[in-house]
């Protein structure tokens, strides 16, 4: 998978592929961010992702804010939805999230929160087409 | 000869880092301490570890001085643990608790096995592209600040002169991998400095996170 990956898909089958391609590009310590409107499948993605890390039961974190995972590979999983403002996201330890260096973190809605994000990370966009394909757009930023 | 009485002993808490000590510290010839480095266990084995240092040291928590906890900057998790069980305990036993700055209790560790004059530099990571950043100098044995304590950008280490040491977890060529004091200095800081900042009004005491400054730092 070379970057900015973009894909055109038609099916969970499909997406699920990519999420898997998408892992193996990855190593501990990395943040990936992924927007999108409600339904787009952000949630969906990263349940694939973290299948394919040997972990599953993912949901969404919409409510707790953050969830954690550990098996093989140690996964952090925020969703900014219900985030007003920064401070809310500093009282939960925020930092400390990004800082393990031995987790990959994934963070839904992130464009809500842009000033929070490090310069470092991939950005997943998923965008729902008119006859409901998904157009999924990764870029890699430094 | 006549026995010095002895001096009522200071529960010191450091958590702000990876470690997770506690000193309970009589005077420099005397003290019991424990420390374990395990990831995301302070909150599980802080009180352990205090109970263990009142036990071997067959001390009751009514008895001690104050309780002196490294107040940061560090990892807001630690902190707020060491913090809160701090408060818990005071609250408890009625005593008052000692606000102790991170970098300086590290900074005073530092400047004992430094050559007096000397410079030397701390930087700790805020997040992925920040640091808390503080020189010091050695004189005496002590330190004194060369430059206070702030944030600044990963890239402005490079712009350190490379012959001053530096202590901290931001992994770099060079650094030193020395992020937080041993908990017995949180006690040694509180005996040279922190009689003033010593208060049973806590209510509203908290870690020093400079948290508003890293939420404007991070604007981008």
């Amino acid at each position: 998978m070379d970057f900015p990956f973009v894909r055109r898909v038609f099916s969970e089958e499909e997406t699920t592929r990519i999420a898997e391609l998408f892992t193996t590009r990855l190593v501990r310590g990395d943040v990936i961010v992924l927007n999108g409107n409600l339904g787009a499948g952000k949630t969906f993605f990263v349940r694939s992702a973290a299948k394919a890390m040997k972990i599953s039961g993912v949901n969404s974190p919409t409510f707790a804010i953050v969830n954690e995972y550990d098996n093989d590979e140690k996964i952090y999983h925020f969703d900014f939805y219900r985030i007003e403002d920064a401070v809310e996201l500093f009282d939960l330890g925020y930092n400390d999230y990004l800082n393990d260096t031995e987790a990959i973190t994934f963070i839904e809605w992130g464009e809500r929160l842009p000033g929070v994000l490090p310069a470092k990370r991939y950005e997943i966009n998923i965008k729902v087409n008119e006859d409901l394909s998904r157009e999924i757009k990764i870029e890699k930023r430094t | 000869m006549k026995n010095e009485p002895e001096q009522k002993p200071i529960l010191a808490i450091e958590t702000s880092e990876e470690i997770c000590g506690v000193c309970l510290y009589f005077s420099d010839n005397k003290m019991f301490s424990s420390s374990i480095k395990q990831k995301n266990s302070h909150a599980e084995k802080l009180y352990e570890e205090i109970d263990f240092v009142l036990k071997i040291s067959n001390t009751s928590i009514n008895l001690l001085e104050t309780i002196a906890v490294s107040a940061g900057p560090g990892s807001f998790t630690g902190l707020r643990i060491g913090m809160s069980a701090a408060k818990g305990l005071a609250f408890g036993a009625n005593l008052p608790i000692c606000p102790v700055p991170t970098f300086e209790a590290l900074a005073l560790q530092i400047a004992e096995i430094l050559q007096d004059g000397s410079n030397f530099a701390i930087a700790n990571k805020v997040n992925m592209e920040e640091v808390y950043f503080a020189q010091f100098k050695v004189v005496s044995n002590n330190y004194i600040f060369a430059e206070n304590l702030r944030i600044i950008r990963f890239e402005e280490l490079n712009l350190i002169d490379k012959n001053i040491p530096m202590f901290g977890n931001c992994r770099i060529e060079g650094m030193i991998p020395l992020s937080a004091p041993n908990p017995e200095y949180i006690a040694k800081w509180f005996k040279l400095f922190g009689a003033e900042l010593s208060t049973a009004d806590y209510d509203y005491l908290e870690p020093n996170y400079l948290k508003d400054f890293i939420i404007r730092g991070m604007k981008k």
